[in-house]
């Protein structure tokens, strides 16, 4: 185990050089630096995760034994993802007001899923929230569908990472863009690969402190600059930004009331069905947890967003106007996404610049270590052990499926990463957000609230939710004309939850009561001892 | 014997009104956020120009900044409420009805 030690510190060791040859620009020390502590920091921490992983709990739950205050943090962690810090205040950056109305959207689900999904979800399942939402159902078509569901938010969630990331890296160290995609897909595979849920919890912690820090650091950096006072905050921007005073009211990217409401329902109810955040209710050990990760994971992620409005505003005028961070045809080096990275440099100077690209890169590293376990469990837990193996996997397998899942997962995540290098990382986010709220949420939800549902009625309308999501965006304006290169968008708006959505519980809602199998009367009977355990959670009397 | 305990439970009239008043609770506070919440995107995609008035004739901060931070206080605020509430009353309540239910089927 000591020389395990001693080669990986070696290894770091010796990306110094690699990293300077590598390099088209002048190495910025301090930057590097960080980023080499971080990253060993992190590789410690999951050896050390490793030696404590021992049962298929340990793996995907961390044996349970998380508390409601490590749990929020972790959740909080997972949820100020590159695509919050580097994309909302990007998007605040760009266009102002409307980055606001994305983070109020982000926010507001946390209450909803502490009020009405939290305790029963953990009262319900084991390791993933198909667990809660077959527990009355048949297990085969249901854990497939959710594990559909799972791959395709993980999958988009991911290659908005690998994007972050990748920039990220170009900007900051000169790396190509290829390069830094292959780096972060291989950190996440030996963190999840070789420390589970343990790992990816404590570096999200350890992460979420750091954010959280260098974050506040930053609104205060900007605050100083205006002497606390938010009308020359506000004065400042409208002065710098092109288009003065509309950057403090709604309009310019979302452009009509139908894309409004539809991005609404999106990042409300999509956050009720992210399977990485679903998950991190079952390392709690038991309801009352929970809901105190709740209330933690709300508050820590509410001030957060706080910070980022004072952060992105403070980027227009303190990074926008000078050139030093602009590029020939006037355009912010590294996009939008880049903003608040300039900014770090703008107030606190190169030291500055390599902490918070060091946290910005622990942020992605972690996220997506959270996303690859979540579509490795969805494919060794859902898929395999309870539906080929039929609930009954042998010892030591399924961790073996998941590890496998892994590699394949951050190999395909690295290759969609090279093909969507340019599009915008909170769009891609909310997209990821739109199709958790039309598959996930919807079968979540009403497993554990109607009595009528049945397994029928929730694999087909389940299924309506997620293709009918799906090709509402391929056949868009985002992908059929910006990527496809077609004249007239099929389906006209860019966000689809509000047709996907209502597609969903109206598809799951008529074959539901339309159903007279057997299987639906044994589902709806099954109903009542459900909904006891959902609000008492398991007794003693049958652990 | 495992489901036995839970059908009990759902007969018991003491764990029926418990349900029934944390049921109630939950779905007032989800209203409370779903309806503050809605209005404002309502007000983003109809009345968009009631955000961008200004607070008053001396300021550019508008009355989209105070909402969103309105929103955003609103939703912690609602998760401390429910905590509280759920502590100080629900848990307990729940407690007392299982080791009663429990004890019962000891007996048996």
């Amino acid at each position: 185990m000591l020389r395990m030690r001693f080669l990986l510190t070696l290894v770091c060791l010796s990306g110094f050089p690699l990293l300077a040859w590598a390099s088209e620009k002048p190495v910025n020390i301090p930057a590097v630096s960080m980023f080499f502590i971080f990253v060993t920091g992190t590789l410690f921490i999951t050896w050390w995760a490793a030696r404590r992983t021992r049962t298929t709990s340990d793996f995907y739950a961390a044996g349970g034994k998380i508390t409601g205050f490590q749990n929020g943090l972790a959740i909080a962690g997972d949820y100020m993802s590159a695509a919050s810090f580097l994309g909302l205040s990007g998007l605040i950056f760009a266009s102002g007001f409307d980055g606001i109305i994305y983070s109020v959207g982000f926010l507001v689900g946390w209450p909803i899923i502490l009020f009405l999904l939290a305790e029963r979800l953990r009262n319900l399942g084991r390791f993933t929230f198909a667990d809660a939402v077959s527990f009355r159902l048949q297990p085969v078509p249901i854990r497939s569908l959710s594990a559909c569901g799972t791959l395709t938010v993980v999958l988009l969630y991911l290659v908005a990472q690998m994007v972050g990331a990748g920039k990220l890296i170009e900007v900051l160290f000169g790396f190509p863009y290829e390069l830094a995609v292959a780096v972060v897909g291989v950190l996440m595979i030996l963190y999840v690969t070789f420390g589970g849920m343990i790992a990816t919890t404590w570096v999200q912690i350890v992460k979420a402190v750091l954010l959280l820090s260098g974050a506040t650091f930053l609104a205060f950096a900007v605050l100083w600059e205006v002497d606390f006072s938010f009308e020359r905050l506000f004065r400042s921007a409208i002065d710098s930004h092109s288009s003065g005073k509309l950057i403090l009211a709604p309009g310019r990217l979302i452009s009509d009331p139908i894309s409004a409401i539809s991005l609404g329902l999106a990042l409300m109810f999509g956050t009720a069905g992210l399977p990485h955040i679903l998950m991190r209710f079952f390392t709690v050990p038991d309801a009352k947890e929970a809901r105190k990760s709740v209330i933690f994971a709300t508050g820590f992620v509410g001030y957060f967003y706080s910070l980022l409005f004072v952060i992105g505003f403070g980027a227009i005028f303190l990074v926008g106007p000078n050139t030093a961070y602009l590029d020939v045809t006037g355009a912010i080096i590294g996009g939008s996404n880049m903003a608040a990275v300039h900014l770090s440099q703008a107030v606190g100077g190169d030291f500055f610049l390599g902490f918070i690209s060091a946290v910005a890169f622990a942020t992605i590293l972690a996220v997506v270590s959270g996303l690859t376990l979540a579509g490795a469990s969805a494919i060794s837990h859902d898929v395999y052990a309870s539906v080929f193996c039929k609930g009954q996997p042998k010892e030591g397998t399924e961790i073996l499926v998941s590890k496998v899942a892994t590699i394949a997962l951050g190999v395909t995540a690295m290759i969609l990463g090279l093909s969507f290098e340019n599009q915008n990382v909170a769009y891609m986010v909310g997209l990821a957000f739109a199709i958790a709220a039309s598959v996930n949420f919807p079968i979540l939800f009403l497993s554990m609230y109607w009595s009528g549902l049945t397994s029928r009625g929730a694999f087909i309308g389940g299924s309506i939710g997620l293709g009918s999501a799906v090709a509402c965006v391929i056949t868009g304006p985002t992908i059929w004309v910006g990527i496809l290169g077609n004249a007239e968008p099929i389906f006209p708006y860019k966000h689809p939850a509000l047709f996907s959505m209502t597609a969903a519980f109206a598809s799951i809602y008529l074959v539901s009561i339309f159903d007279s199998s057997d299987e639906a009367a044994h589902a709806k009977s099954a109903f009542k001892n459900q909904f006891v355990r959902s609000i008492v959670g398991p007794l003693n009397s049958e652990k | 014997m495992n489901t036995n305990i839970y059908a009990e439970i759902a007969e018991d009239e003491t764990f029926q009104k418990l349900a029934k008043d944390k049921i109630k609770f939950s779905w007032k506070l989800s209203g409370l956020i779903l309806v503050s919440y809605y209005t404002f995107i309502l007000i983003v995609a109809f009345y968009p120009d009631w955000l961008s008035q200004p607070l008053h004739s001396q300021t550019v901060i508008t009355w989209g900044i105070p909402a969103a931070l309105f929103l955003i206080v609103l939703s912690m605020a609602t998760t401390v409420l429910y905590v509280r509430r759920c502590n100080e009353n629900y848990d307990g309540r729940m407690a007392a009805i299982i080791s009663r239910v429990e004890m019962k089927s000891i007996d048996h």
